[in-house]
């Protein structure tokens, strides 16, 4: 069990690795982009709701 | 017995679309409009002889209101008479030089080919590429409702080339842009139809990027001005016993149990009514009209949430003369960067730029009849926003209108500060105390991807039952054809939902 959840943090910490190195490499534009996108995620619940 | 079957609120085109469907469906149908007259953004007013339009300024992507008016039973061009807009734009570049590009797609990429024959070869893969994602969106986003998951699951089934265009939406219209275009002179061209949806070309999302296309899919302008459209339907609806009130401001929604009971009025008159049409900034409908205590908690944080899109100042002139110009509608060209840089540089900060920048809109170019014989109205709609930094638009209109005439007289129209006749001008501010818009946002909220379709306040409200929304707030969101593709899309779900 301790292998599984040892393999699952992992994972999980490769591809917030990885989703940051993307995120690095992008330019300006895009990483605004992406960020308008970022900020308003938390808020998509209560706009699914209205 | 109630007053009414129906009441809307708002005479704007989302409003006075509804309103003529739904009489139409046999409903007796009531229309309450704040102003003193209807349209909204969509009007036109008269001064000196001059006739001006509010907001719009051309009409195009016809089809949702052919579609609005053939379910009324007649159609869109037996009701107004319909000018086609053949030069589509003129770019006007800080150079001096014009580029002019025609109605014909074919055409234009000829002009195109001129400034650069590689940008004018991939003028054709553009306008493959954004006649497809038209026509699917024409099919599916634009008629249907899009507030739940399982009606965006019904927008695939109807037709599943939606799929292949999703990943778009996770691109921007400057991404779109680039993949085919690369001359910094041809994508002068194409930057600023991305304040449309009220952002910047870095962060509207790729789908649109096909507007610089569609324009070549017609633009048409209504003899007598915008204000024909809305005229239109309140013709037609009043045939079928529509009703509309005019300088009637509704002050509060009446909902009782979980349901709408009818309105409020601000002398004190409640109207009553099974359903309520909202086509007004749905966060003031919501949080005044009806009040936040009827919302879940997770409702009330999703109506506070939203970003209103921005605003621009209109500046209409009277002038003694045509302006040098070639066409309906001419920009001062600029590249999608450029607009990036403004909308970072000074939309976010609250600094107005002094560089011209933005539509022109020359209608009696089309319509001769808009003004007293001989004599031309030009609407000038440069860039800028509601909130400014360090000052505001009762300061800084007359500062301004006066700046504005300067510069474009230098850089964009020669002669033009000594041929007008009328000045009139509106400013965010005016839009916002004159048609009810909060910070006089037109297209009401930002339109980028987690603020559309389901993430947009619902057409059929998922808080009070009997209330259902039109207008700019609501999918499909802002612009002539759309608001009322909002209209068509509320009474159909009022005919579904709502007894007679």
């Amino acid at each position: 069990m301790y292998r599984k959840i040892s393999r699952f943090i992992l994972v999980i910490s490769l591809l917030i690795l990885a989703g940051y190195l993307w995120y690095d490499r992008l330019d300006e534009n895009h990483k605004r982009f992406v960020d308008n996108l970022l900020r308003q995620v938390p808020e998509l619940p209560g706009r699914y709701m209205i | 017995m109630n007053d009414y079957d129906v009441i809307v609120i708002g005479a704007g085109l989302g409003g006075i679309s509804a309103g003529a469907l739904l009489a139409k469906q046999g409903r007796r149908v009531l229309v309450l409009e704040q102003s003193e007259r209807i349209g909204g953004c969509c009007s036109t007013f008269e001064k000196d002889g001059f006739h001006f339009d509010v907001g719009a300024s051309i009409v195009e992507i016809i089809q949702p209101i052919e579609q609005a008016f053939k379910l009324l039973g007649t159609t869109f061009q037996q009701e107004v008479d319909l000018i086609s807009c053949d030069p589509v734009m003129t770019f006007i570049y800080p150079d001096g030089q014009r580029v002019t590009y025609p109605l014909s797609a074919e055409a234009t990429g000829r002009v195109i080919s001129e400034i650069s024959p590689e940008d004018g070869r991939a003028w054709g893969d553009f306008c493959a590429f954004a006649q497809e994602l038209y026509e699917v969106t024409l099919n599916t986003f634009f008629i249907e409702p899009a507030s739940t998951m399982g009606e965006m699951i019904d927008l695939v089934r109807k037709d599943p080339r939606f799929l292949k265009f999703l990943p778009v939406f996770l691109t921007s219209y400057q991404d779109v842009l680039q993949r085919f275009f690369k001359d910094e002179r041809v994508l002068k061209t194409l930057g600023y139809q991305s304040l449309y949806f009220g952002l910047p070309p870095a962060l509207v999302p790729g789908p649109y990027a096909m507007v610089p296309y569609t324009e070549h899919a017609g633009v048409y302008y209504p003899r007598g001005g915008m204000i024909k459209i809305p005229e239109a339907f309140q013709r037609v609806g009043e045939q079928n016993g529509l009703q509309v009130r005019l300088k009637t401001t509704v002050e509060r929604v009446i909902v009782s149990e979980g349901r709408v009971r009818g309105v409020a009025l601000a002398d004190g008159t409640l109207i009553t009514a099974s359903v309520v049409v909202s086509n007004i900034n749905a966060r003031t409908l919501y949080q005044q009209l009806i009040g936040e205590q009827y919302l879940p908690p997770l409702a009330r944080r999703g109506i506070r949430s939203y970003a209103y899109s921005k605003s621009v100042p209109m500046i209409y002139l009277g002038l003694k003369s045509a302006p040098q110009l070639e066409a309906h509608h001419s920009v001062i060209a600029v590249s999608p960067e450029d607009v990036n840089q403004y909308w970072w540089n000074h939309v976010q900060t609250g600094r107005l730029s002094n560089e011209p920048f933005g539509l022109i809109c020359w209608p009696t170019h089309s319509d001769p009849g808009l003004a007293p014989k001989k004599k031309h109205v030009l609407n000038l709609i440069p860039e800028g926003f509601y909130h400014l930094a360090g000052t505001d638009w009762e300061v800084e209109k007359p500062r301004f209108i006066e700046r504005t005439l300067d510069v474009y007289s230098q850089k964009a129209i020669p002669g033009l500060k000594d041929q007008v006749q009328v000045v009139e001008c509106s400013t965010p501010l005016d839009f916002e105390r004159r048609l009810m818009l909060p910070e006089g946002a037109i297209y009401a909220f930002q339109q980028d991807v987690p603020a559309q379709a389901v993430f947009r306040p619902a057409a059929r409200s998922r808080v009070v039952q009997g209330l259902y929304l039109t207008g700019a707030s609501t999918h499909p969101g802002g612009g002539v054809p759309t608001t009322i593709a909002s209209g068509l899309i509320a009474s159909r779900l009022i005919d579904k939902y709502e007894q007679h």
